[in-house]
Formats: structure tokens, C-alpha cells, sequence
């Protein structure tokens, strides 16, 4: 008899299956990397605006200023990042200030958002 | 009796020589796998300890900082004299008891200094006081680490601002962090 020369189909599937897990390995390891720089913006990011808001809230209801931009010396080590201050009227003698940062990290597809906002009063502030 | 010739079973050369590429190949991809895994997770692993570390520090600077009635110029910690500088911040706050509240004229004491890449909270506590004395070791990777103060007399300080720099090695990589923050004193008089 003529033995028949080829793959069997288990020999198939058991290969098919180790090529799988090989590269659901790679898969996870890449994913974790991502995770890690995510969260470490996410505390850049926190860092930036609540030290906005400390400063805003240090220089009173007089000194705050209009909506528009901010400045932090950590905004250069986000990538692509962009701060926004938004800064409303709450009633006749509050405003609510809202400091919220963007940034775009490597390689993910959607934009992270880190944002604070707080209501800083025209009496009462910080001695 | 008639003898059938038995069938030579054996590999052919060519055969011989796909099965070792295949192997070789398989070993290099499995090598770099585990290169790669094991890079990836130790690049993770320090760089979110550094990371934690910066954060840890600061955290604790922000938590006596925030409730100080005071920078001080210097203190003495049972005999060693600590100063506050551009590099190391002594602050006086008003002691607690064990549910928070405040004990009017007892005062804790606290330095935050750095030997090298160790940042280092001491603690001296009043008697009456629910603070927990000592010297605690805050983060063991830092690379810079700074006060700056609002005020050249110390006793007008009022904003302290902290910054703080991580580094840690991996492999021949870098990683380093930057953390820095605007502290304003809350009990100040």
C-alpha cells in the first residue's frame, strides 16, 4: 500500500495553534507598552492642570484671567499636547474655571483628555 | 519463496535541509519573542515604578505642605540642624490629634531632603501629636529635585513650588520623569 505523503489535518491545527498564541504574546506585550505610557500621561496630564488651579485659586477672583491657553514647563513632555483654560461665569460673584489638557500619545488612535475644573469665589479665597 | 525488496525509508537530502532552515527560523522568532517580551516588561515594570516614585514624593511634599503655617529657615531634629534651600524644604505645622482635629500651640516639624538619588521626609513630632515621627525614604531613583520659593524671607513664603525628576536605567535605555508642582500654604498667618 502506498502511503500517503503530506499533512495530516491534526498536524495542521496543531501548528496553526502555536503560531496563534506566538502571536497573541507579541500582541499583549505591545498592548501593555501602550498601557504604560497612557497612564504615565494620564499623571502628567493630572500634574499640568492641578497645578493651574493651585495657582489660579493662589491669585484670587481679581487676577483671574479670560478663556484661552496655558502655560506649564510638562506640556513639552506630552506628545502633541494642547491645554485649554475655560473660565464662565458661575453667578454675580463666582466664576468656574475648568484647565483641561489633550494630548495625542504614540501610537494610540484616539486623543487622551485630562480635565479639572473648580469655582473660585470673589471673598474667601486663600490667605 | 519470492522475497519483495523492502522499501528504504529515509530523509532526502533536500528534505534534510528544509527541516534545519525551519528550525533555525523558528529558534530566531522565538528568540526575539522572548527578547522583545522581556525587554517590553521591564521596561514597563521600571518605568512606572520611577514614574510612582516622583508621584509618591510629591504627594507627600503636597500632603505636609498644604496644612504648614510656615517655612522655616532652619530647625534642629534632635541636634542636626536642617535648612531650607533650593534643595531641601523645612516646614512647621500645626499639630493633630488621632480624628484630625488641630491642638492649639503644639507644633510637628518636618524636613524633606535628598542624599544623592534617595529623597528623604523626617518627622519630629509634638508629644500630644497623632503624626507618626521619623525618617522615611520617599523615592530611590531621582535625578533633580527643587524648591523654589515665592519669597526670599522665608517667613513671607507662602507658594512653594516643588519639582521633581525621576531617572531609572533600563537596559540602555533611559527613562526619566518630570513632575513639578505649585504648593500654596494653607495655614499660613
Amino acid at each position: 500500500m502506498q502511503s500517503s505523503r503530506g499533512f495530516s489535518l491534526i498536524e495542521i491545527v496543531v501548528s496553526i495553534f502555536i503560531i496563534s498564541v506566538l502571536l497573541l504574546l507579541l500582541l499583549a506585550v505591545t498592548r501593555s507598552g501602550v498601557l504604560v505610557r497612557a497612564s504615565k500621561g494620564q499623571g502628567v496630564a493630572l500634574a499640568i492642570v492641578r497645578n493651574e488651579l493651585e495657582s489660579l485659586r493662589a491669585g484670587g477672583y481679581a487676577a483671574l484671567p479670560g478663556s484661552g491657553t496655558f502655560g506649564n514647563a510638562l506640556v513639552d513632555t506630552l506628545p502633541q499636547a494642547t491645554t485649554t483654560l475655560m473660565v464662565s461665569d458661575y453667578n454675580a460673584k463666582t466664576k468656574q474655571v475648568t484647565a483641561t489638557v489633550i494630548w495625542l500619545d504614540a501610537g494610540a488612535t484616539a486623543s487622551s483628555t485630562v480635565s479639572l475644573s473648580t469655582l473660585i469665589t470673589q471673598t474667601g479665597g486663600l490667605p | 519463496m519470492m522475497f519483495l525488496p523492502q522499501r528504504q525509508s529515509a530523509f532526502t537530502l533536500i528534505e534534510t535541509v528544509i527541516v534545519i532552515a525551519l528550525s533555525a527560523s523558528i529558534v530566531v522568532a522565538l528568540t526575539f519573542l522572548l527578547y522583545t517580551f522581556n525587554k517590553a516588561s521591564s521596561y514597563g515594570k521600571i518605568s512606572s515604578q520611577s514614574y510612582a516614585s516622583a508621584s509618591t514624593l510629591l504627594r507627600e511634599i503636597e500632603s505636609l505642605a498644604l496644612p504648614a503655617n510656615a517655612v522655616l529657615e532652619t530647625h534642629s531634629f534632635s541636634g542636626t540642624t536642617y535648612t531650607s534651600t533650593a534643595t531641601s524644604l523645612v516646614l512647621e505645622l500645626p499639630s493633630i490629634d488621632g480624628s484630625g482635629n488641630v491642638i492649639t500651640n503644639a507644633h510637628d516639624y518636618v524636613a524633606f531632603y535628598a542624599v544623592g538619588t534617595n529623597a528623604y521626609r523626617l518627622l519630629e513630632k509634638d508629644a500630644t501629636s497623632a503624626r507618626v515621627a521619623g525618617t522615611v525614604l520617599l523615592s530611590s531613583t531621582l535625578s533633580a529635585f527643587s524648591f523654589a520659593y515665592d519669597d526670599a524671607d522665608f517667613v513671607q513664603v507662602r507658594t512653594i513650588t516643588v519639582d521633581i525628576q525621576t531617572q531609572a536605567q533600563v537596559k540602555e535605555e533611559v527613562v526619566t520623569n518630570h513632575l513639578s508642582q505649585q504648593i500654596r500654604l494653607r495655614n499660613h498667618q
